[in-house]
């Protein structure tokens, strides 16, 4: 590039008619432009800015925005019916409000009722209520009800939840007119709930293309609910979908079109059989079989698209399992390993040739034979593609650190995270092709470490540290001059206390230490 | 090497080759509306843009020529983070107020979507963790809220959160 013509002298333009040069113009830019430099501030940093003038407070919490802004509703009080902000997520935390009327909610809901794509109840919701919540909103897209327990930091306390009422309107439900809602996430914390819900579940089951069903109780009549729409399944924890055959055959038969399914179920030979019978485009699946059951692989050879693959616990992959080819489209494998000899790895990888990510848990109690080590030197010798692998150490340690120096097998691993990871920087090999690194608990990381850790993996592209990490950002700043393409992220604590209860921790450890071994 | 000729504001002619003009949506567009595409005798006028300002963007450009063409519809979930700007890009942010200005306002008008990430992330980054009071005085902007505004803004702040999406 050359400049030909012209002088760049006596030039007049717009912005150097500002007032003076260390200011920014900010007001003389269009709002679009301002939406987009908004868009990289961080929540905190949005909310101030709304508080800057009457333009801001409009552009900060556009439309666009508010998709990923929850309005959580509170006690009672004015402020909410003057918004001029339209909320298109409702939170409604109902084991901490349980007290406030459900007449104010429903004022709430009415405020912006057509603008509600979203509406979530941490808390339990009646069947009657669910109705009336529904027949408000005729845009929602997303429902989920009942306790979140998934969410660790908002564990409600286990409360006497509120009986619902019974569900006496039948006409009312048959007149629910929600055709937007796709995504339904429902927990039951009794029998009855679910009973008294169902009406209401059968009227939208048909429409539902994401479906996510959870239950700390055993018996749900899943049979009666049928869903031809659905995408996506993930059933949860305790719910059992292995009552009866004849039970089982009518649910799973009801699906047609599922691309993930996610049973964090135990679930026997014969729902497997039938859903991927019924359902020949997954492409995800995560199942459980029950203990001292082989994985009865040759049912998932007419999963032609099948790329995730989630086996839960495996104890064994017997030799004598009914004959099957290798399931050549799997690439991501997950699943929690038991005392494995290598020729079960050996039979595993020869059943899943492609695979190139891995998760895996290796658990229990230790014996001679089969340590944490040794299930990762069998994996990492049989699996020897493996770009991405996610690791996690459950078994007994008594005291002692990971080894993972096996992982040097792995000549194109590029993706490493720790999970629950103890061990120390020397038992680690060297990746020059490591690009990514995520630490859950980096408490084991020294800011010399971090120098060494930068000589070890001199390609690292990202490295991620998680809670309870030790080293302090001058340590980070040393290993970024080391490393200056790598991007360091550091998790932060979402409720504050994670930080100050490790703290507590160590300097109760410290404490003991201190007491226990004197100096001499 | 394909080159085209851009004109500036101010009317500075730029030879530049075919493939870095691309980088801009606005350009590209322009060739293809003016049927400029195997002419290169042609000048395109940019009067929204002066020289010193096309010069900066031409220098950017030219580093990232080689840069993966960022595609919206792949899935991926779009850059929000500001701690990730490379070093060249760090140094070629070391500019005036002015100057920023300019290349932000011209990187909207030419389209340049990696210039315009990392104009806004700087602008951005200028912004974080100040109080609406330092913003203000950053910027120099009045506040015309009455106290009753900010107090309903302040109240309803109190009870956002940010949620992922799920449904899209």
């Amino acid at each position: 590039m050359e400049s030909t013509t012209s002088s760049i002298e006596s030039v007049t333009l717009e912005y150097n008619s500002a007032i003076n040069n260390e200011l920014f113009p900010i007001q003389g830019l269009p709002e679009e432009v301002l939406e987009q430099i908004f868009s990289f501030l961080p929540f905190l940093d949005r909310k101030s800015a709304s508080l800057v003038c009457t333009t801001w407070e409009r552009l900060a919490f556009s439309p666009g925005f508010l998709r990923k802004v929850a309005l959580k509703i509170g006690p009672p009080g004015n402020f909410i019916h003057k918004s001029n902000r339209r909320y298109r997520n409702i939170l409604l935390n109902r084991h901490v409000y349980s007290n406030f009327p459900f007449q104010y909610v429903l004022e709430i809901l009415d405020r912006f009722a057509t603008d509600v794509e979203s509406f979530q109840c941490k808390g339990h919701l009646g069947s009657e209520q669910v109705c009336m919540v529904l027949s408000r909103l005729s845009n929602l897209q997303q429902l989920i009800v009942g306790l979140d327990f998934r969410d660790w930091h908002t564990i409600p306390p286990f409360l006497q939840v509120q009986t619902p009422g019974p569900l006496n309107n039948e006409l009312q439900i048959e007149s629910l007119n929600v055709p937007n809602v796709t995504h339904l996430s429902i927990s039951f914390t009794n029998s009855k709930d679910a009973m008294d819900s169902m009406a209401v579940l059968q009227r939208l089951a048909p429409q539902l293309k994401n479906v996510d069903l959870y239950s700390t109780e055993l018996f749900i009549p899943l049979e009666q609910l049928q869903f031809p729409k659905a995408e996506v399944l993930k059933i949860g924890e305790n719910l059992s979908v292995t009552q009866n055959g004849r039970d089982l055959r009518t649910f799973f038969a009801g699906f047609k079109l599922l691309k993930e399914v996610r049973l964090d179920c135990v679930v026997e030979e014969i729902g497997i059989d039938l859903i991927t019978k019924a359902c020949p485009g997954i492409e995800l699946f995560e199942f459980k079989v029950p203990r001292f059951n082989s994985i009865p692989f040759h049912l998932l050879e007419c999963l032609k698209y099948l790329k995730t693959l989630g086996l839960g616990p495996v104890y064994e992959v017997p030799a004598n399992s009914p004959i099957c080819n290798p399931l050549v489209s799997v690439k991501n494998l997950s699943m929690e390993l038991f005392e494995c000899e290598e020729s079960c790895i050996e039979r595993l990888r020869h059943l899943l040739p492609n695979v190139i990510a891995m998760d895996v848990t290796l658990s229990i109690f230790p014996d001679d034979d089969w340590t944490f080590e040794t299930g990762l030197k069998h994996i990492c010798r049989n699996f020897r593609e493996l770009q991405r692998l996610v690791i996690d150490d459950l078994t007994y340690r008594n005291g002692t650190l990971s080894s993972l120096l096996d992982l040097e097998q792995l000549d194109q691993l590029e993706d490493l995270t720790f999970k629950g990871i103890d061990t120390q920087i020397g038992n680690m090999p060297t990746n020059p092709l490591l690009k990514r690194f995520v630490i859950h608990h980096p408490d084991w990381l020294s800011d010399e470490d971090l120098l060494e850790l930068a000589r070890k993996y001199p390609n690292l592209r990202y490295l991620e540290l998680g809670l309870g990490r030790r080293v302090s950002s001058e340590g980070i700043a040393a290993f970024k001059s080391q490393l200056v393409n790598c991007v360091v992220h550091c998790v932060p604590d979402p409720t504050g206390c994670w930080d100050r209860i490790y703290k507590n921790y160590i300097d109760e450890l410290l404490l003991l230490n201190r007491n226990w071994f004197p100096r001499l | 090497m394909p080159c085209i000729q851009l004109q500036s504001s101010d009317g500075e002619i730029f030879n530049v080759e075919f493939e870095i003009a691309m980088c801009s949506f606005t350009i590209k567009t322009m060739m293809v509306d003016l049927d400029l595409e195997d002419n290169c005798e042609e000048v395109v006028p940019l009067t929204n843009v002066d020289s010193n300002i096309l010069r900066k963007i031409l220098q950017w450009a030219n580093y990232h020529k080689d840069d993966p063409e960022a595609n919206p519809e792949d899935g991926k979930p779009v850059d929000r983070r500001t701690d990730n700007i490379c070093e060249w890009d760090q140094e070629f942010m070391k500019v005036d107020q002015q100057t920023l200005y300019g290349l932000i306002k011209a990187a909207n008008y030419l389209d340049i979507r990696g210039l315009m990430a990392l104009t806004c992330k700087t602008v951005a980054n200028m912004m974080k963790g100040k109080t609406e009071e330092q913003m203000r005085k950053m910027f120099n902007i009045q506040n015309d809220l009455t106290p009753e505004e900010e107090q309903q803004i302040r109240q309803e702040n109190e009870w956002c959160e940010e949620v992922e999406i799920v449904a899209d």
